[in-house]
């Protein structure tokens, strides 16, 4: 635990040479501000300690920047386009990313990703908007979600716990176990 | 030389933003609805800030300054996708139609 | 090269204003709300533009709040603003369902 405060410190405290260029009259502020970022960072949950491996983020980073360009030119296109190609819908994905911080990166990276945003989560529950509503949606964000528990180094869990039936073991060879649904269908918040 | 070339290069990424900035709002102005316009603007204005962020780095006057704006960019995409999601919950919860979804659910 | 920003940064800002026709025009709140984020992602290019065009280093600490005022803004107006406005939902008469549009609203959620 401690030594992951640790590293946050160090974190923060770069974010704030960065931003503060190295001016030292600065650190006044930006000491108290890099104590308050740790302290409350580890208060919100930060202790459920992300290990991010420097390989896994050399895989991802090409990745994601490759997909974003991908993703503003699609949307720039249907933007554009005199029909206004669309065809949007809702699909439900079971996350199997563990609880914690890879499971809030996915989700937030799904926002940013080509033709996909999540709208709605709750525990394993992910709702995601498509531009495009077509069984490739589902499909990357099993990349995406492959590729994410690559970075944070922890296991997909397919197990599926609540009563609804398990979704496949090996998300390859199956058909993701989504649906569509009309917004605001079912009861929110239980 | 190099620094005709960068400025060409600056040019070029400064350019392509603007034009993802422009795709961005005709998106905002011509999706059907308020998911599809969410969609319009994540996409297209954070490549365009991502070009534009890229072009001026190339111009900045030391390290500092890009490391700077590489951070601006990054915060800027966490907030994207905050505002993303939370717009589209809160629209959800409010009952705010999709278009285009229609009610056949495959099996 | 700087008159060249100053002309990108001037197209930036018509951009915005034409983002505000989808702010006037609604229907819903959360496509005002847009806005903000219109606000924040253009006005963090502007800002970074200008910083570059007219050598004020500072102006690229202001784009940096403009990055973060946008989730302040988006999360104080889902959870103090909608709720009094919720009435005007509906949409430009292209969902295929016209029951959505009748779905009362669910205020007491939030």
């Amino acid at each position: 635990m401690r030594r992951i405060s640790l590293v946050w410190l160090l974190v923060f405290a770069l974010v704030w040479t960065v931003l503060a260029a190295p001016r030292f009259d600065a650190w006044v502020a930006g000491g108290l501000a890099v104590l308050l970022g740790t302290a409350l960072h580890t208060g919100l949950g930060g202790r459920q300690g992300a290990r991010i491996s420097l390989r896994g983020l050399l895989g991802f980073a090409p990745f994601f920047v490759n997909q974003s360009v991908r993703g503003g030119i699609d949307v720039a296109f249907r933007a554009l386009h005199p029909a206004r190609p669309l065809d949007p819908g809702f699909i439900r994905y079971r996350i199997g990313l563990p609880a914690g911080p890879a499971r809030i990166f996915f989700v937030n990276c799904i926002s940013l990703l080509p033709g996909t945003f999540s709208a709605q989560f709750h525990d394993r529950e992910l709702r995601v908007h498509l531009l495009t509503d077509d069984a490739e949606g589902a499909r990357k964000l099993e990349t995406l979600e492959e590729k994410v528990a690559r970075l944070f180094g922890v296991r997909l869990d397919s197990s599926a716990p609540g009563g609804h039936p398990p979704s496949s073991s090996s998300p390859g060879d199956d058909a993701p176990s989504v649906s569509r649904t009309l917004p605001g269908e079912e009861d929110h918040h239980g | 030389m190099t620094g005709g070339l960068l400025e060409l290069a600056t040019g070029g990424l400064v350019l392509a933003g603007a034009f993802f900035f422009l795709a961005g709002t005709a998106g905002l102005l011509r999706f059907p609805d308020v998911y599809c316009r969410l969609h319009a603007l994540t996409k297209a204005d954070n490549l365009g800030l991502g070009l534009i962020a890229l072009g001026l780095a190339l111009q900045a006057p030391d390290w500092a300054a890009r490391l700077q704006i590489l951070l601006i960019w990054l915060l800027a995409l966490a907030a994207a996708a905050t505002v993303c999601h939370i717009l589209a919950r809160s629209s959800l919860e409010q009952g705010v139609p999709a278009a285009g979804v229609d009610t056949e659910v495959p099996s | 090269m700087d008159d060249f920003l100053i002309v990108v940064a001037a197209f930036l800002i018509v951009n915005v204003g034409a983002g505000l026709i989808r702010v006037a025009r609604g229907p819903s709140p959360a496509d005002r709300m847009l806005a903000a984020q219109l606000f924040g992602t253009t006005g963090v290019a502007i800002l970074l533009v200008l910083a570059q065009a007219t050598d004020s280093p500072e102006l690229r600490d202001v784009a940096l709040v403009f990055a973060l005022l946008a989730v302040v803004v988006s999360v104080a107006f889902v959870k103090r603003g909608w709720v009094r406005t919720a009435a005007s939902l509906g949409d430009e008469g292209e969902s295929p369902d016209p029951d959505d549009g009748g779905r009362p609203t669910r205020e007491e959620e939030l």
